[in-house]
């Protein structure tokens, strides 16, 4: 398993080590490695191995499912909660079914606009302020700022939270 | 954002980099729409403009902006999604070329039936027709040159030389501008899908082949 993450780690694990990997301390049965700077990060570890094994096995009972978990670490043991939330499966499904992904991705992004446009009439209302007078596309340029926004700001994930593929992707 | 979103789930992101032929050279594969902006815009400019005077250049700017970043969103989703996927579907033989921009563009042409909440529903099936011709011409283009960006700006262009009266006299809302869409907009079709033909000719299919190849399984 090659360590794709370009960051170093900790001050002993450089890149002699591969960037940072080292075997797994979870028990003499692991041959699992993780990333020292998980630790830093995030104040856990994360055996790359058990995650992608655990992965795998949610991702077989449903594959159209991208299940996120958050991991609780406890005396360098992972142990999956019970916080598990399940988004669709985007890319899954675009292979499997392409032309009903590209219907789904549609009627997303026209309900993702509805909803964005009823969010900011509320606001408006609350904020009291004169219908009348407002230059609509200042309005709905507002709107799309506010995904760029989210794009620049708030990429990737909050941290803690790790996605199944894409701890894979991570290493 | 969820144009945005959608790619990263289907790991697509690179596409925002992907150089494909450059972008000037993207500008000559999309002359015909360039010299059909540049028509219309200096059509409506020396025939149509009204009495008032311009609004104020920063309500100008903000027309300009929005038009760009609706061009964005919109291409995003509807080439940079939508139409690769049908591509990586249907494969990079000359039908499936075909099939994926027909396809991606009905859909493009579909997503305007929105407008049904604010203007007269013959404008709006007007606009979806002029649209979806439209969406097969930019996929052929998105498919020829591998650069979203190139789609961008021909997109956010038109766009902006569609309501290019509204946005710098504010005389007309979108709104009203869909709903005044006649039947002349069923010309779109034969003015977008011949240009079409022509880009998608046999000669240059090997172009598409060059771009698509490596992500596309035939």
């Amino acid at each position: 398993m090659a360590v794709r993450d370009g960051r170093t780690g900790g001050a002993d694990h450089g890149p002699e080590y591969g960037n940072c990997v080292e075997r797994c301390p979870t028990g003499p049965d692991c041959a699992g490695r993780f990333c020292c700077w998980q630790r830093e990060e995030f104040e856990q570890y994360l055996c790359f191995e058990k995650v992608n094994a655990f992965a795998a096995q949610q991702k077989g009972k449903m594959p159209f499912l991208r299940v996120l978990y958050r991991f609780k670490v406890k005396c360098a043991r992972i142990v999956p909660s019970t916080i598990q939330e399940g988004i669709p499966c985007s890319n899954d499904c675009a292979k499997a079914h392409p032309i009903l992904f590209c219907v789904l991705a549609e009627v997303v992004f026209l309900a993702s606009l509805f909803v964005t446009d009823l969010v900011f009439t509320i606001a408006l209302v609350l904020f009291r302020a004169d219908f009348a007078s407002i230059d609509t596309y200042l309005y709905s340029t507002l709107q799309e700022l506010w995904g760029w926004w989210w794009r620049f700001c708030c990429w990737p994930a909050p941290a803690g939270w790790t996605c199944c593929t894409g701890a894979a992707a991570a290493f | 954002m969820v144009a945005l979103l959608l790619l990263a789930r289907t790991g697509r992101l690179d596409l925002l980099h992907r150089r494909g032929c450059g972008f000037l050279n993207g500008m000559l594969v999309g002359m015909y729409p360039l010299f059909f902006i540049g028509y219309t815009t200096v059509g409506t400019l020396a025939f149509d403009r009204p009495d008032t005077p311009l609004l104020p250049l920063p309500r100008i700017l903000t027309f300009m902006l929005n038009m760009i970043l609706v061009g964005v969103a919109e291409e995003l989703v509807f080439r940079g999604i939508i139409a690769q996927t049908l591509l990586e579907r249907y494969g990079t033989a000359r039908a499936g070329v075909w099939k994926a921009c027909l396809v991606s563009g009905v859909l493009f042409g579909a997503a305007h039936l929105s407008n049904l909440l604010g203007s007269v529903p013959f404008g709006v099936l007007m606009q979806c027709v002029f649209a979806a011709s439209l969406g097969v011409m930019l996929a052929a283009i998105y498919f020829r040159t591998g650069n979203l960006w190139v789609t961008v700006f021909l997109h956010s262009a038109m766009d902006i030389a569609a309501m290019l009266i509204g946005g710098l006299y504010g005389t007309t809302s979108v709104a009203e501008s869909v709903s005044g869409y006649d039947a002349s907009r069923l010309l779109s079709v034969a003015v977008y899908l011949i240009p079409t033909l022509f880009l998608l000719r046999k000669k240059k299919l090997p172009e598409v082949q060059l771009y698509w190849g490596g992500i596309v399984k035939n």
